[in-house]
């Protein structure tokens, strides 16, 4: 049962793999974005934060999804 | 395992258990007005001394952030956010400064943020635009959608509260492990990762996506 | 961890708490103080802008002032130019009208004592034509015809004479 568990809790942690591919591209997106117009470098990195943490938020909810497999399925 | 948990610190008869978050929440609140009253005390208009400079510049820049999203006419809204922004910058990262855990890393306290974050994105939208549009504007554009734009008014704080509270959790997380495996040196880096840099990047992430919901909302 | 309690409620008062606490020790002094730097900075702006206003206001009145002498002094010029001009005209008018008066009466003068003199002469004349043709053709003398045929002839050479006088 308990590595049932673990495998679960392993494959909802398995959300990160899209946060990392998102943030990934928004980030060089965003690098050609300044290298091509300087001056907009504020604009561009507010909005880049903005991007990756809505990006982030999938891989924290299969964190979050992880822990409660843990901590309510022992 | 015993890391993760919240302890109860002590029991009211009435009221019940009081959390370390609680707690720990008490006395970063202790520092920063005792701060702010030491650091306000004499300020001057003319010849200001480098601290005072300092707080300036540092309350300017919030407050030119939240006015370049809200605008100049939602200034009432400033102090709360600078408010929630300060707490967050210091309980993040009081786990290097000062030993305590965060209590951010405790559920309740992000999920109190998150419907104190709630309850303002939605008196904004009432109070810019009145309660007849704000009633009105969850069957924008088709009234199809109004299931989806009632459930965005839950969702968006649920989205505040799992991002801050994940981030943190994760952070103090891999630090315990961490901790675990080498205990000496290697932590002192990436603490500076986890802790203070996430912890700063997610006080302002809240207050940036508070602030751009509210905006939304008074549109 | 996971679990939501009574904790929230206090979480949300504690913020609350803060949020007034802070507000009323941190945020509202240094907005305060920044804002009555600001009044001051425009106030000073304000009061320069204020004193090269009245500078230049005072310059536009000299200039004004200077604009307004210089024609004075040119209509006075011009005045005096003209008054000087009309009394020449008339003093010069006066002296030609004189002049022509004088010329008129002496004219008339001489032409009135030509007349005369010229009567004289004529009646003379007559009377010693009338006497020598008397004498010459004595008992015709006194003749009505004859004595006409003398003043026709005096006064056809009367007039030629007066025509060559003109």
């Amino acid at each position: 049962m308990e590595t049932l568990i673990a495998i679960g809790a392993g494959i909802a942690v398995l959300t990160g793999i899209g946060a990392g591919i998102g943030i990934g591209l928004a980030t060089a997106k965003a690098t050609e974005a300044i290298a091509r117009q300087p001056e907009a470098e504020g604009k561009i990195s507010k909005t880049l934060i903005l991007g990756c943490a809505l990006a982030e938020a999938t891989a924290i909810y299969g964190f979050i999804i992880g822990l409660l497999i843990i901590f309510f399925l022992q | 395992m015993e890391e993760l948990n919240c302890e109860t610190v002590f029991t009211l008869p009435v009221i019940g258990g009081i959390s370390e978050s609680v707690v720990v929440t008490w006395i970063i609140m202790a520092v920063l007005v005792l701060l702010s009253v030491i650091l306000v005390r004499n300020l001057r208009v003319e010849n200001p001394g480098k601290v005072q400079l300092a707080l300036e510049a540092a309350i300017g820049w919030a407050q030119d952030f939240f006015e370049g999203i809200l605008g100049k006419e939602n200034r009432r809204y400033f102090p709360y956010l600078i408010t929630v922004l300060l707490f967050l910058g210091a309980s993040n990262t009081i786990a290097p400064l000062c030993g305590f855990k965060p209590p951010t890393k405790d559920l309740n306290v992000t999920a109190a943020l998150a419907v104190m974050s709630m309850c303002l994105i939605e008196y904004s939208g009432i109070r810019k635009n009145g309660l007849k549009h704000w009633a009105k504007h969850f069957a924008q554009p088709v009234p199809v959608v109004a299931p989806i734009m009632i459930l965005e008014v839950v969702i968006r704080p649920l989205s505040l509260c799992m991002r801050l509270f994940g981030n943190m959790l994760a952070g103090f997380v891999v630090m315990e492990l961490l901790k675990t495996v080498v205990p000496v040196l290697v932590p002192i880096p990436v603490s500076f990762y986890f802790d203070i840099f996430d912890g700063l990047l997610q006080a302002y992430v809240f207050v940036f996506l508070t602030a751009l919901f509210m905006n939304e909302e008074m549109e | 961890m996971l679990q939501l309690n009574l904790n929230l409620v206090w979480e949300m008062i504690n913020l609350i708490v803060l949020f007034l606490l802070l507000r009323h020790f941190l945020i509202r002094p240094v907005t305060d103080i920044m804002e009555k730097r600001k009044k001051l900075i425009a106030d000073g702006l304000q009061n320069a802008q204020d004193a090269q206003n009245d500078a230049m206001k005072m310059k536009q009145e000299y200039e004004d002032a200077l604009k307004g002498a210089k024609q004075e002094s040119v209509k006075i010029l011009e005045n005096a130019r003209t008054e000087a001009k009309s009394e020449y005209d008339r003093i010069v008018g006066e002296a030609g009208e004189r002049a022509g008066s004088i010329i008129e009466s002496a004219k008339e003068t001489v032409r009135m004592e030509r007349e005369k003199t010229m009567n004289e002469l004529r009646s003379e004349i007559a009377g010693l034509a009338v006497a020598s043709a008397g004498k010459i053709l004595g008992r015709q003398a006194g003749s009505g015809d004859d004595q006409n045929l003398y003043d026709q002839f005096l006064e056809e050479v009367g007039e030629a004479h007066e025509d060559t006088d003109k």
